[in-house]
């Protein structure tokens, strides 16, 4: 039984190898990857005109804003359904976090300004101490650039405009 | 294309591939600190190799519709990592996913209060008066903006594939300049602009890419390392996240359809964003392949003339690969290290 079933995967993978063999005869790699790449240019072209075609840029246009306009149509219908009975809508509680984050951003920038004034005002008054800064404040990364040998920048070779 | 003769040699290397279990892709592993949060958005802090010699911070703001670990992909590929081993401390704006109700954060907002703090704060942090600013694609276009209004905290500018001229005849440009797409009704709509409406738009741009692609993945099935790095860029290219609506609203009317920024007519706040008085040190990196940014759509000497030293490197490759590619390791990172340096002295 299991000879016979040995003999069958051999009969099996003989003729696969026959057939692989075959292909591989008759099929020139290097044309049929010409043949590949002329099929691919010629796809590309006609693409290229049917979508650079004023009728066909204007048909997908006039779709994508029929859909914008119904979206926009079906919300504004249900927004004022649920003005009216006093629900806050999704684009009002956008613009309020929107405002919101703004806010927090603003803040943000205001405190950063303050502790550099501040900073700077303690450097001025104190020298010595604003040498000594706390490990908070202290910058993480200054370049110390008088102490550096910086090498010299190779362009000649390259595309100076 | 599968190449039949050596067909037991890559039915091996499926067979090998397919016994790991997670696939080995490790993206972004470098270690960050997040040192300040903005809603969503946040800005993380990159510690410096301690055996360099410690050089001035270097800020970068990646694109705002992709990921962030595009700049760290791999430990052995990452710009991060050697801007980290030349000895800068590393400060990245990362976008995050924008939430629901940030749809509504406009970009003038934005650039003059969030990126703004994320400034003063590497400012603080560092201890630096002057950081080197570095913008990746879309990124590049915001930073430039933010070097116009701050020119006296960079040192330098650099610009990695980064569209400032849009008004340019290019396929993504006159598929979204189209005068009968109604962006305010599409922000209006869906809010947030949605990720696989951005990603389908950019494969449209190439549509036989994807086909491509994997033809040339069969063909080095058994290369281990070429196989994670095209599953980090997979991975990358399909972990979109969705743009900001009003960020996508102002790209469309104002960048692409009025082109207000190369023509000197954008506001930010008070202030009008002139490129032409820009004089910090400029280097702009275009990729030779770019199907995304073209040449025409990158910023130009005679843009900023009274830049104090403006350089342009062509790297090899298309909009993604030429900055990250094993030649750009090599080559352009290296240059992009030793020009940010010397900028400092120009």
């Amino acid at each position: 039984m299991e000879k016979s079933s040995k003999s069958a995967t051999q009969a099996v993978a003989q003729v696969l190898q026959t057939i692989s063999g075959k292909l591989s005869e008759n099929l020139d790699s290097r044309s049929l990857e010409q043949r590949l790449q002329q099929i691919e240019t010629v796809v590309e072209q006609s693409f290229d005109k049917v979508t650079s075609h004023p009728a066909f840029l204007g048909t997908v246009s006039v779709m994508l804003n029929a859909n914008s306009y119904r979206k926009i149509w079906t919300r504004k219908t249900l927004e004022a359904i649920w003005r009216d009975l006093e629900i806050p809508v999704r684009n009002d509680q956008a613009q309020l976090m929107t405002q919101v984050e703004e806010l927090l951003v603003r803040t943000k920038r205001i405190e950063l300004e303050l502790e550099k004034a501040r900073k700077g005002q303690t450097d001025k008054n104190h020298p010595s101490q604003g040498q000594k800064n706390d490990s908070h404040s202290e910058p993480v990364y200054v370049a110390k650039t008088a102490n550096v040998k910086r090498p010299k920048a190779g362009l000649s070779s390259l595309e100076v405009q | 294309m599968l190449d039949f003769q050596h067909w037991p040699e890559t039915s091996a290397a499926l067979d090998r591939w397919s016994k790991i279990s997670p696939w080995p892709v490790e993206v972004g592993a470098t270690p960050f600190e997040v040192i300040e949060t903005m809603g969503s958005m946040s800005l993380r802090f990159y510690s410096p190799s301690l055996d360099a010699v410690p050089r001035d911070p270097v800020f970068i703001v990646p694109s705002f519709i992709n990921r962030p670990f595009i700049l760290d992909l791999m430990p052995d590929k990452s710009l991060i990592g050697s801007f980290l081993e030349r000895g800068h401390p590393v400060y990245l704006f990362d976008w995050g996913v924008p939430h629901r109700h940030e749809s509504k954060l406009r970009f003038d907002e934005i650039v003059s209060l969030y990126l703004d703090l994320a400034l003063k704060k590497v400012s603080a942090h560092s201890g630096a008066e002057r950081v080197h600013l570095v913008g990746h694609c879309l990124g590049g276009t915001v930073a430039t903006v933010m070097a116009s209004l701050n020119q006296d905290c960079f040192h330098s500018l650099t610009l990695l594939t980064t569209p400032v001229e849009f008004s340019g005849d290019q396929k993504l440009g006159n598929w979204v300049r189209n005068p009968n797409f109604d962006v305010d009704a599409f922000y209006e709509a869906y809010g947030n602009a949605p990720w696989p409406m951005l990603q389908s738009l950019f494969v449209s741009l190439k549509p036989m890419q994807m086909q491509h692609k994997y033809r040339h993945l069969m063909k080095k099935l058994g290369d281990k390392k070429f196989v994670r790095n095209f599953l980090a860029m997979e991975l990358w290219s399909n972990d979109n996240i969705d743009m900001r609506g009003e960020s996508f609203r102002f790209v469309i009317r104002d960048l692409y359809k009025a082109n207000k920024l190369a023509k000197g007519e954008l506001c930010i706040g008070q202030k009008k964003i002139e490129l032409h008085r820009l004089c910090l040190p400029i280097l702009v990196v275009s990729a030779s392949q770019d199907h995304i940014v073209p040449d025409e759509a990158l910023l130009k000497a005679s843009d900023v003339p009274h830049s104090r030293q403006f350089l342009h490197f062509v790297a090899e490759g298309g909009h993604v690969a030429a900055i990250l590619s094993a030649k750009a390791k090599s080559g352009l990172w290296p240059r992009i290290g030793e020009w940010i340096v010397a900028s400092e002295q120009v």
